[in-house]
């Protein structure tokens, strides 16, 4: 049983994640934009993130992640920059359209394409927790 | 903003050097005749007017004439120099070592047949003809004064008994070289003669040579601003083509910006990277605007005097003295400027304003399909913004509907009766219709709107298709489908985005599994022939009737016997295929037979495999 913070704008996608990780019995918790997820993860401390790329912004998720990744050591977030994000990403493409950076800097862990299909995520989130 | 100042070799010299070349070669076909009317004359001369001519020394004197034509020609053929620039130099002294040996040849020909009191001596003036027009004007002045010194030295060392004296004429009394006053006079009018005729000529040449040059630099102007669409670059060209063109200090381009409304400089040369940077327009807006849609172009002759300059101290710390304003006007609206400064005060005269207007003129065409390229490109960048919008905004909610109902059909938020299942997993198919749908769109979009040349690089093709069928391997055994992979050892590579090219096989192959009935065969073939990479698919699917065959390619379209199958598709993944292969330079070819089966061929140009670092570059990616 893990606590995972899912962060996302999108209260169907929050549902359904939190449907399958509950089924698994972990404890969710929500954030709906990137500053309420980086105050929950302090809060929190959550032991995986589930993270939307575009919110509020079209790369709320990316600046979130290279904001918790800081390796400056006085960042923040420093106590939580080893937390594994898992990815929801809306383009699993790299055609010229996509939005945002390329994966090639992104220091996520796992990328998990939308819709979720309940048993790629379950699987990814438990292989991502055994780490 | 700084270029360099000389023209590449090459360009504008190369029609010089062709001239001058010209020249060398006709002054060698005249020599001929030259040395050989010598020795006919001669001939001529004692054996049939029985004039007292030294026969001996002038034939000397022709075959000397042709011999040296002779050694010039032999020479003049085989030096080749490749650069323009040293050629031209090159080709320049030869004309002057030519030029040079015709003068001690008509010296000895002019003392053989009777030196001042010669019936050749107009000869001497066809020598200062043909100076005056190859030559530049110093040089040309030299020569004619040289011309009547050799002439007067004859005449001279004939006078003082140290050069033996060839009295050819007999109607002449034989003393009348000794004559002070014959000798004089007739010196007096040769040297007036050639020295006017020099003047003359250089004068008339050089005024041709300007045009030429000018002429030439329009040309090149028009050739270097049609050749790009880039407006930074043609607005430089702009200026290097107006200041070199008329040999002046400098030129600079400054263009209407359309959002401020403000002049911006774009392109300059032989300015200050300072004048540039802080420099406002020259003159004021309203007196422009006023001066130049009326009576163009502005002249100011005098920078220091001028009242309708805003800023005469910043031109004058640039050394410029005078310059001339010619607006750049399309279709009678006004683009810009083209500003040509000199370091004279008075240097700018009737045919260079006319010229700067043509440059000027020249420059409106090109910077109008420019800017109108520009506006293209902002518009394409826009609507792939626009798609980018459109497609996150139809994928989001179908995206969490699927999401939701196949958390729902997984049996995390409770059972269903069997019917309810049944329907929310055709909601589910639905659903994954229309998301595929959108994809595809998003894809047939992307193909439109994205410039891949932006983005193509070495990929490997073999690789690529292997990661689709190993993506499509599930489907391919649960249709108990036998799929053969032929593929060469080395990996071979094509210039085209990874994403493209899974796209063409993703959709390729994904057909020839949905349409060819499970138990069936499906074989991939890859292999590079010469410059080529082929890709070969082959199914013994359903087909394609030979009625549909014309309209695969047509977007939505999708064959009959498909559509009667109730497998989904969109009818728009050959279209997608077909554009990405177009825009990778690639052709496609299908034949088909209904109930037999599809045989697909794809061909790429090959290119070669990318350096290490970057292979390793674009492993991270995927």
């Amino acid at each position: 049983m893990a606590k995972i913070l899912i962060i996302d704008d999108d209260p169907d996608i929050v549902t359904s994640a939190r449907l399958c990780l509950e089924a698994r019995r972990h404890e969710v918790i929500e954030a709906q934009n990137g500053t309420e997820g980086l105050e929950k993860i302090q809060a929190e401390n959550p032991d995986l993130i589930i993270l939307d790329v575009m919110m509020d912004t079209t790369t709320e998720g990316f600046q979130l992640t290279l904001q918790l990744r800081n390796p400056d050591p006085s960042s923040a977030y420093k106590a939580y920059s080893k937390i594994p994000i898992l990815m929801l990403t809306s383009i699993h493409s790299t055609t010229p359209l996509r939005f945002g950076p390329t994966e090639d800097y992104l220091p996520v862990e796992e990328f998990v394409d939308k819709p979720i299909d309940p048993d790629d995520l379950i699987e990814k989130v438990e292989a991502l927790l055994q780490k | 903003m700084e270029r360099k100042n000389t023209l590449k070799p090459g360009s504008i010299e190369i029609p010089l050097l062709c001239e001058l070349a010209g020249d060398s070669a006709h002054l060698i076909h005249a020599r001929w005749v030259a040395g050989v009317l010598v020795l006919l004359a001669t001939v001529i001369c004692v054996h049939v007017l029985d004039l007292p001519l030294p026969e001996g020394p002038l034939y000397v004197l022709g075959a000397l004439i042709l011999l040296y034509n002779t050694a010039l020609a032999f020479y003049t053929r085989r030096s080749y120099i490749p650069d323009p620039l040293l050629c031209i130099t090159h080709t320049r002294k030869i004309l002057i070592l030519q030029i040079s040996l015709d003068l001690m040849s008509m010296a000895a020909f002019l003392h053989l047949t009777g030196g001042i009191c010669s019936p050749a001596k107009p000869l001497l003036l066809i020598h200062v003809l043909v100076v005056a027009i190859l030559m530049s004007r110093q040089i040309a002045l030299l020569f004619v004064s040289l011309d009547v010194v050799m002439i007067a030295l004859i005449a001279f060392f004939e006078f003082l008994g140290l050069l033996p004296h060839y009295s050819v004429t007999p109607a002449f009394p034989p003393n009348t070289y000794a004559d002070e006053i014959y000798v004089v006079s007739r010196l007096a009018f040769i040297a007036l003669a050639s020295f006017a005729i020099g003047y003359l000529t250089t004068t008339i040449m050089n005024r041709q040579r300007r045009r030429d040059h000018r002429i030439a630099h329009l040309l090149l102007t028009a050739q270097k601003v049609s050749a790009t669409l880039s407006l930074s670059e043609l607005t430089v060209d702009l200026a290097d083509c107006a200041a070199e063109a008329l040999s002046v200090q400098g030129a600079s381009v400054r263009l209407i910006d359309e959002s401020s409304g403000r002049l911006v400089f774009c392109g300059a040369h032989g300015l200050s990277q300072t004048y540039c940077e802080d420099c406002p327009p020259e003159i004021p807006r309203e007196i422009l605007e006023e001066e130049l849609l009326t009576n163009p172009p502005i002249i100011i002759h005098d920078v220091d005097q001028d009242t309708r300059l805003q800023d005469p101290k910043a031109l004058l710390r640039e050394g410029i003295r005078s310059m001339v304003t010619a607006p750049i006007l399309s279709h009678g609206k006004p683009l810009g400027i083209l500003n040509v400064y000199a370091k004279d005060p008075y240097a700018f005269k009737a045919p260079h304003t006319d010229f700067i207007m043509k440059i000027a003129y020249l420059g409106a065409t090109a910077i109008e399909n420019a800017l109108s390229f520009k506006r293209l490109e902002l518009s394409g960048q826009e609507r792939g913004m626009f798609v980018r919008m459109v497609t996150h905004e139809l994928r989001t909610p179908v995206a969490s509907a699927q999401s939701l109902v196949k958390t729902l059909l997984r049996g995390l938020a409770g059972d269903f009766a069997e019917k309810q299942y049944t329907l929310l997993a055709r909601v589910d198919v639905r659903l994954e219709q229309l998301m595929n749908l959108i994809n595809d769109l998003l894809a047939l979009a992307a193909e439109r709107i994205v410039d891949f040349e932006k983005y193509v690089h070495p990929v490997p093709i073999q690789q690529n298709v292997k990661q689709v069928i190993h993506q499509l391997s599930d489907e391919i055994e649960s249709r108990k489908i036998e799929l053969t992979v032929h593929e060469k050892e080395t990996e071979f590579y094509t210039q085209a985005t990874e994403d493209g090219l899974i796209k063409i096989f993703e959709n390729l192959i994904s057909n020839a599994i949905k349409y060819t009935p499970a138990g069936g065969k499906i074989s991939v073939e890859m292999e590079s022939l010469g410059q080529l990479a082929r890709i070969r698919i082959t199914d013994n699917g359903i087909g394609i009737p030979a009625e549909d065959l014309p309209h695969i390619w047509d977007e939505f379209y999708r064959a009959r016997n498909a559509k009667r199958t109730g497998i989904m598709g969109t009818g728009l993944g050959l279209s997608i295929v077909k554009h990405y292969v177009d825009s990778f330079g690639g052709l496609i070819d299908l034949t088909s037979v209904e109930g037999e089966g599809t045989n697909i061929l794809v061909t790429f140009p090959l290119c070669h495999e990318p350096p290490p670092s970057s292979e390793a570059e674009i492993d991270v990616g995927n």
